[in-house]
């Protein structure tokens, strides 16, 4: 440490709160001068690069420059759009489009993954739907094909353009060449122009977006030019895609986060380096600044990795949804043809009153605390039955039973659950093997009388007609009892191993007969080890997509005469008798053609909140983490 | 109820009708398990049979096995179709390999990734410590495919589109945050002296890292190698939003098997061998590791 006595007032006792507020309020202004002020030029000039690195990555990615040049006049008027440029522009945009188009419809084509399979591919359906094609998709050909017309910008002074178009691909390279940039016409009388949008940078751009959601959809005439779908060379004139500015404007705001955060972090360091300094007299060398960095960022640093992981492919997509929620974005708007704009809590305030809606939410809800509270506890209750069994003394060649029975466990649960979907097909092994054994008529009469299946069916419909949704409900559950009891059951006989011998020989001397050593002591304390798990288990299956999706996709649908009339927006996402939240969410954000973004949305965080908030509190009152609260 | 026949027979009262009614209770207990295990097994027989049935329907396989209907021809198509012409192998297998390079590079990327973050949170204190660790816990909460939309634009972006083991990145951030407190757990049990000793010694944090802790948590990595091995194969959404028809998965491969409104690849018996040769590996491992996963879940279950 260096000890500078001339600015010391350490003998005095006096603090000068005054220079620790200069030297905060310098650090505000821009990282590091206040740290400049406590005379620490190392960590100045680490504090430095914050600024620097902020304005760099803004101006490095913006076109202010062009726009300085534009507003000080030194641009050529040629270069500047107007009505006669416009005329040819709309000339090539066309020729432009249908180029970009059936470019768009190929990549789409190329990318037939999800459309195949049922559910659609948001994007890809956009290109094959609208006219104006996937955004997405067009930038994506036109760049890799270096396609010549998406790229070419009007000049105004080139007598060829025309030309160029009529004689097709064989100009198309001098085109190419010649394309220049073209800047927008600020001077048209009462026309809104947008900076920010035509030049920003990484992050005014990005807000810019995140705020407005774009401004100009495409053929929309703007600054003497027309917004295309893309344009390589004119930027501007690109149409604006709102998912692409939202996801733009959100990971602009993660860093610009992370950029305010240091700059703070700047300002409280210069003000108690400032204090310090004047309680002590000692003020850290740079070494020691460097060292003791590396020692309290050690962990940010060997972690940096994972958390950079999560923020890209976790906490912006959530972000992103959450941002959903609040806009109006459903299958009827084509991104780039038409903007999604913010709608602020309409969507949640119209799921909330909108009686149609809210009654098949609730019916869909209820369903869905049902099927956790029962899929829960009939697999746990299961499991440990078998468990007991299993262990009991009575039984011999327990490696060999327990083998067979954690069968179902082994088996990845995706191939199980279609397999028990072909198992309850209609010629699947369960009628087969009813009709067999003459059981048939018995079952289906009984399942009639009970009320679980509507209809008194040979062969028995598991899954199909509306009227035996009950039965299907059932057969969720017993399926998911089949593929999850074994791990209940694993885990309980790994506890029964802890519980201490003793207990039971004192029990025994005590005289307790079998049951009442189990009442008393095998079930407290499995109950208590495994509790935490029953509560996993719980919110797992609040959210167990597969165990509907795979097993019966949601099926049977609905009566289609309860669908209140408001619902019929939704078309073929509509949910089925055994869909629960989760699955009649992803229906909702990948039905082809009936996609509803901002509903499956709200729902998300519905659900994030109610399952979220019960696993902290379970973390909450687990022991490890109280006494990660007591260190 | 382990410790139930020693202590009776220490205590002497073996009477008769005590005698009856355990052998009651010893019968009813092997019907239980006869039945358990007859409803376990039943299926997977089925499924096998099925596998090995002429045609394409369901309601042509046998419940008692039937020679007559005996037939290779699903395990053929497996191992044989191809879609394009040309392509080094068949459809099956090429999306199978691409399973097994996800599930490998995931394997290494998630131990990896975790450990580190696991250590982390076990041994230092930190400022957010508790903030990240809560919110840690509530990102996994959110149904992962609502981000799907964002995904997709970010995959569209950097062009990763249709490169299946890009996926890694998505599988391996998901992963992330629930093992990172199975290690925690598993470190924080490993007494601090340790440290302190090693770094008396001279030794920095990172080899405190490498040298002792690692070595010590083998069997909860070893449970977080298995689950990271395991995740990929069975998931369907990722696959399907991110990868066209070229670069599908196993699991995707196998779904179309079983859905009636793909006619193309409609074939419920061709889906059953699928299942059968990809679900006879991963048992397989499911049952070697089993050790480590019994472990895995208690400590899970403890920890919350």
């Amino acid at each position: 440490m260096e000890k500078d006595s001339g600015m010391s007032t350490a003998e005095s006792g006096q603090i000068n709160k005054g220079s620790a507020y200069a030297a905060a309020a310098a650090s505000l202004l821009l990282p590091g001068l206040g740290q400049l002020l406590n005379k620490q030029k190392t960590k100045a000039i680490a504090w430095f690069m914050v600024p620097l690195l902020l304005f760099t990555i803004e101006i490095s990615t913006s076109q202010w420059g062009r726009y300085i040049k534009l507003m000080s006049g030194k641009v050529p008027v040629e270069l500047i759009s107007n009505n006669y440029t416009k005329a040819i522009n709309n000339n090539q945009n066309n020729a432009g489009a249908e180029q970009a188009d059936s470019l768009g419809a190929l990549f789409a084509a190329e990318e037939e993954t999800a459309t195949d399979s049922g559910s659609g591919d948001p994007f890809a359906d956009a290109a094959a739907a609208s006219d104006s094609g996937d955004p997405f998709a067009d930038a994506a050909a036109a760049s890799d094909s270096g396609d010549p017309f998406a790229s070419v910008a009007s000049d105004s002074g080139d007598p060829f353009a025309d030309i160029a178009v009529d004689s097709g691909s064989s100009d198309s390279q001098a085109n190419y060449f010649t394309a220049k940039y073209l800047y927008p016409n600020y001077y048209i009388e009462g026309e809104k122009h947008y900076p920010i949008r035509d030049f920003g940078g990484f992050f005014t751009r990005g807000i810019w977006g995140l705020v407005t959601l774009g401004r100009l959809p495409i053929d929309s005439e703007y600054a003497g030019g027309v917004i295309e779908l893309y344009n390589k060379v004119v930027p501007w004139l690109t149409a604006d895609n709102s998912i692409v500015l939202m996801g733009n404007g959100l990971i602009a705001m993660a860093v610009l986060v992370v950029f305010i955060t240091l700059w703070i972090l700047g300002v409280i360091d210069a003000y108690k380096t400032n204090i310090k300094f004047q309680q002590t007299g000692i003020r850290e060398s740079s070494k020691e600044f460097w060292l003791r960095i590396w020692d309290s960022l050690y962990v940010y640093v060997v972690s940096a990795p994972a958390f950079v992981m999560i923020l890209f492919f976790t906490v912006i997509p959530i972000f992103f949804t959450f941002l959903l929620a609040f806009t109006n974005y459903t299958y009827k708007i084509k991104l780039g043809a038409k903007l999604i704009e913010w709608v602020g809590f309409n969507t949640f305030g119209f799921l909330a009153m909108d009686p149609g809606w809210l009654s098949i939410f609730g019916q869909i809800f209820l369903w869905t605390v049902l099927w956790a509270v029962m899929s829960s506890f009939t697999v746990y209750g299961l499991g440990f039955f078998n468990a007991m069994i299993v262990e009991s003394p009575l039984v011999n060649h327990k490696r060999v039973w327990r083998t067979i029975m954690i069968l179902p466990w082994a088996i990845p649960s995706l191939v199980s659950l279609m397999m028990f979907r072909n198992a309850f097909d209609k010629d699947g092994l369960v009628n087969q093997f009813l009709f067999a054994t003459g059981l048939m008529e018995p079952v289906s009469n009984f399942l009639f009388n009970i009320g679980l299946a509507g209809k008194a069916d040979q062969p028995i419909f598991w899954f199909q007609p509306i009227y035996n949704g009950r039965l299907a409900r059932f057969v969720v559950i017993l399926v998911n009892l089949w593929l999850g009891a074994p791990y209940h059951m694993m885990m309980i006989i790994g506890t029964l191993a802890t519980i201490p011998r003793e207990l039971y020989e004192a029990a025994a001397i005590d005289g307790a007969s079998g049951w009442q050593r189990f009442k008393f002591i095998t079930w407290p304390m499995v109950l208590a080890a495994t509790m935490p798990a029953l509560i996993m288990t719980f919110s797992f299956n609040f959210n167990n997509f597969g165990a509907v999706y795979f097993l019966t996709g949601g099926g049977p649908s609905w009566d289609p005469a309860k669908i209140p009339d408001s619902m019929r927006i939704v078309g073929s996402a509509m949910p089925g008798q055994t869909d629960i939240l989760i699955s009649w969410i992803y229906k909702l954000s990948f039905t082809k053609d009936f996609e509803q973004y901002n509903v499956a949305a709200v729902y998300s965080i519905l659900i994030f909140f109610i399952v979220g908030g019960f696993s902290v509190y379970n973390l909450v009152k687990s022991k490890s983490f109280q006494e990660e609260a007591g260190e | 109820m382990n410790e139930n026949r020693p202590l009776t027979l220490v205590k002497g009262k073996q009477t008769r009708s005590a005698a009856m009614r355990n052998s009651i209770l010893r019968f009813l207990q092997y019907l239980w398990l006869i039945l358990t295990c007859l409803v376990v097994l039943v299926p997977i027989l089925w499924m096998i049979s099925a596998s090995l049935t002429k045609g394409k329907l369901l309601s042509g396989v046998p419940l008692i096995p039937d020679f007559s209907k005996f037939s290779l021809e699903h395990y053929e198509y497996l191992f044989t179709y191809k879609s394009q012409s040309g392509a080094p192998y068949s459809d099956f297998v090429a999306a199978f390999l691409r399973s097994l390079q996800i599930a490998v590079v995931n394997t290494f990327a998630v131990v990896l990734l975790t450990t580190i973050t696991g250590f982390v949170f076990s041994r230092f204190k930190f400022r957010g410590k508790k903030s990240i660790l809560v919110s840690f816990l509530l990102l996994q909460m959110f149904p992962s495919f609502m981000g799907m939309i964002a995904l997709f634009m970010i995959y569209r972006t950097f062009g990763w589109l249709n490169k299946p083991i890009l996926l890694v990145f998505i599988y391996a951030a998901g992963a992330i945050p629930y093992n990172t407190y199975l290690i925690r757990g598993y470190m924080r049990s490993i007494p601090l002296s340790i440290d302190e000793a090693a770094l008396i010694d001279g030794a920095s944090k990172t080899q405190i890292f490498t040298k002792i802790v690692l070595p010590l948590s083998t069997p909860i990595i070893g449970f977080i190698a298995v689950n990271a091995f395991m995740a990929p194969w069975m998931d369907y959404m990722l696959p399907n939003q991110l990868l066209n028809m070229q670069n599908q998965t196993v699991a995707i491969f196998l779904y179309r098997l079983t859905d009636p409104l793909i006619t193309l690849y409609y074939n419920p018996l061709n889906f059953m061998a699928g299942a059968l040769v990809l679900a006879t590996p991963i048992t397989l491992v499911q049952f070697y590791m089993q050790r480590f996963i019994v472990y895995g879940m208690s400590a899970g279950a403890e920890k919350g």
